[in-house]
């Protein structure tokens, strides 16, 4: 909350102290492991372990099989009465008897009757079936080897939760303040995968950055990699369209399906506008399958790894760039670093945060069509004497940042970004 | 266009009175007298609540009352919490609590505050649609309203905007805060450069 | 803004570099005694974000009179260097309050290192 006194400039106003500390982060890192935990258990028995198991037996040899029994087993509970498949069943390897109870690999009790009466009517009692066995375990059996969808739905949501858990403890407990430097809280939240060069040899005082006393020399450069891999990118955006996707499909694909099936007239007319509205869904879907496959493709572009003299900048001072695209360098055709400086301000708007972004310079540092000088080079560039250092306080901004620009044809162009920190010269400057 | 000369920064949009439409300051007074100085104000979202909500704190400053402002951030939940302990040790008897955004506390809390704050002299809130409170005042916005706020910033230059403000306030669903952010920004594109480049 | 509260720079000019040192003498002349009187350097901002403001030195005079006069002196920081840009000013000033009244007054000052403040988008020094 904030106290409202609206005298003058400075009366009443308080500056937002910086949280940091490890302290201050157990409790949210805490907080966020019960979701990681409880997501992650329900992954991986519902999901991971049984699909695994599945596709095990699915190389294992069939055999035939006696059913001793077969029924719907009830349990009850303070939920109230689940069910869950009972079947009783023999064969025989090599003359020898075993016996087993396992009908299938995904052992959910839920509360459906009829499903697990369909099972058992397709297993009677007396019946000869078969099931198979594991060629290293004969003692192990199924009857069934299939998938179901309850799987990958209710492991979908154990996924994410626990993503929702993971990332952001590691996050917290191994972000760039974890020393408990006076980097303010909200450092870089406009560059979530961008690697904030500077940001251990800097704190940020009154709005400017210092260079710490006990900051480590820059003798031998300083290696700028993205942050958060393509593969990171990806595997969030993947993660989030299967659930997606599953949760349409599971949910709504029949009706998706009969809304293209059967006349237009009457009451089936109304029954297709009513369900239209499902399309919206459907085409989201697909839109997040296209930006995963854009991504996925992103991933198989060269990295740009660039390396500075220093990662904080003086003016009047030089900064030396190196670059080196790992990867498959010769698909870029055109390859531009810039330097580019941005104002950023934030403001409220009602109980949502706005920020509002405006480049207002941009240097031009590496410009190559060269296949050799794409693939690596050194470039200098003189930072001028005078030039608007850096700058940050609780809701504006002053950020410089390096720019890679990969242009690819017929494929997702790299476009990566490292924040550089620029900062302000102490004394004046005398000019005619 | 220098930002600290645009008219609709932030410094000039603090600064605006709250503007009435077919009531007034006096008529407001009785009835916040008459509801015993617990009241709400409400309205959605960029409609002036907080704007009202500041000047009437303001005149019952210089009527003799100690008023306290607190606003909720919904994205600061524990500090809420520090901050409503803290004004209540604080407060006393001739004290005047006003709670800007009240409906986004939670329930216990506000209910906490509701019945802590009878030893207070007033509790003033502000709210979206939910009636904490009885209701003071409902803002609503519209054009003329809009076209007000604009006599106040551009003096000079008002009628090159004026067009504009139904056409902005159909698109910003009667928001005034974003209709003014909105001009923000095409008033600084009328004296704007390029980027610039080395 | 009030008149019975002034500031005044020995400076010629409000322009300084950063470092340098800010002095100058406050007076006041108050209708009713107050305790104090305090002098703070500010820098805020203004434009399109919400406000920021830092006080980054702050002088507190003890008082008697209801009239008189005291000098100042501040040494600048490397910065927050004085700015404009499209959604972001960076002003710097001079504040000062007689606590207990509602007296207030301001006196603006540029910080840079030419003196002047910078222009994120020169083509706006013309406009």
């Amino acid at each position: 909350m904030r106290k409202r006194d609206p005298q003058a400039i400075s009366r009443g106003s308080a500056a937002e102290p910086a949280r940091a500390g490890i302290k201050n982060r157990l409790v949210p890192a805490l907080f966020l492991g019960v979701f990681m935990i409880a997501g992650g258990s329900i992954f991986y028995v519902l999901c991971a372990r049984p699909a695994f198991r599945i596709l095990q037996a699915r190389q294992w040899p069939e055999v035939s099989c006696e059913i001793i029994s077969s029924k719907v087993a009830e349990h009850q509970s303070d939920d109230g009465r689940t069910y869950s498949v009972d079947i009783f069943y023999r064969y025989w390897i090599d003359g020898e008897e075993f016996k087993s109870t396992r009908a299938c690999f995904f052992d959910g009790y839920s509360s459906g009757y009829q499903p697990k009466a369909a099972v058992v009517a397709r297993y009677p009692a007396g019946t000869m079936q078969v099931c198979y066995f594991n060629p290293h375990n004969p003692a192990e059996a199924v009857l069934m080897r299939d998938f179901y969808p309850e799987m990958f739905m209710i492991g979908g949501f154990g996924l994410l939760f626990f993503c929702v858990g993971f990332f952001p403890i590691l996050s917290i407990l191994f972000g760039k303040n974890r020393q408990g430097a006076a980097v303010p809280e909200r450092h870089g939240e406009n560059f979530p995968y961008v690697q904030h060069a500077g940001a251990a040899r800097v704190r940020w005082h009154a709005g400017i950055p210092i260079l710490r006393s006990d900051a480590p020399p820059a003798d031998d450069g300083v290696v700028l990699k993205p942050l958060a891999p393509a593969v990171v990118k990806f595997a969030l955006v993947a993660i989030f369209t299967l659930i997606w996707n599953a949760a349409i499909f599971f949910g709504a694909g029949n009706d998706v399906v009969r809304l293209f099936q059967g006349p237009f007239t009457g009451i089936n007319l109304l029954f297709k506008i009513f369900t239209a509205p499902i399309l919206i869904f459907f085409a989201i879907g697909l839109f997040l399958i296209g930006v995963s496959v854009y991504l996925l493709l992103a991933m198989l572009n060269p990295t740009p790894v660039l390396t500075l003299n220093s990662d904080v900048l003086s003016p009047g001072g030089l900064l030396k760039l190196t670059w080196r695209l790992q990867g498959r360098a010769e698909r870029v055709a055109r390859l531009r670093i810039l330097l580019e400086g941005r104002e950023v301000a934030k403001y409220r708007r009602g109980t949502n945060t706005v920020t509002d972004t405006k480049v207002f310079v941009r240097v031009p540092l590496v410009e190559e069509q060269d296949p050799a000088s794409i693939a690596g080079g050194a470039r200098e560039a003189e930072i001028p004497e005078l030039i608007m250092h850096s700058f940050e306080s609780a809701h504006n901004k002053i950020i410089w940042a390096l720019k890679v620009e990969g242009e690819i044809r017929r494929w997702p162009d790299i476009k990566e970004e490292f924040s550089i920190i620029i900062l302000p010269r102490s004394g004046g400057i005398d000019r005619q | 266009m220098r930002a600290r000369e645009n008219p609709f920064r932030v410094e000039r949009l603090e600064a605006l009175p709250f503007i009435f439409q077919m009531y007034d300051w006096p008529a407001l007074d009785r009835r916040l007298a008459a509801l015993s100085y617990r009241a709400a104000i409400l309205g959605r979202q960029g409609t002036g609540k907080t704007t009202l909500l500041l000047e009437l704190s303001r005149r019952l400053r210089q009527q003799g009352s100690a008023v306290q402002i607190i606003t909720v951030r919904r994205d600061e939940r524990a500090e809420n919490l520090r901050e409503v302990r803290h004004a209540y040790r604080r407060l006393g008897a001739s004290d005047i609590l006003c709670i800007d955004g009240a409906d986004g506390l939670p329930w216990p809390v506000w209910r906490a505050v509701r019945s802590g704050s009878r030893r207070l002299r007033g509790l003033i809130v502000t709210s979206h649609t939910r009636r904490l409170l009885p209701v003071l005042f409902f803002c609503r916005s519209d054009g003329s309203v809009l076209e007000q706020i604009l006599r106040h910033l551009l003096p000079t230059s008002v009628a090159e905007f004026s067009a504009q403000t139904p056409q902005l306030l159909r698109r910003h669903r009667g928001n005034i805060r974003n209709v003014l952010r909105e001009m923000y920004d095409r008033y600084a594109e009328m004296n704007c450069s390029d980027t610039q480049v080395f | 803004m009030s008149d019975r509260l002034t500031i005044q720079l020995e400076a010629a000019t409000n322009g300084f570099a950063p470092g340098e040192t800010v002095s100058g003498t406050l007076s006041w002349n108050l209708p009713k005694p107050a305790q104090n009187i305090e002098l703070r350097l500010v820098w805020y901002t203004n434009g399109k974000g919400d406000r920021d403001v830092e006080i980054i030195e702050s002088a507190v005079f003890s008082i008697e009179e209801l009239s008189g006069t005291r000098p100042f002196k501040f040494t600048l920081p490397p910065g927050p260097y004085s700015f404009s840009g499209r959604n972001i000013s960076l002003l710097w000033a001079l504040e000062l309050f007689a606590h207990g009244s509602p007296e207030t007054t301001q006196a603006g000052i540029v910080v840079s290192p030419v003196r002047r403040e910078l222009l994120l988008y020169p083509a706006d020094e013309s406009a």
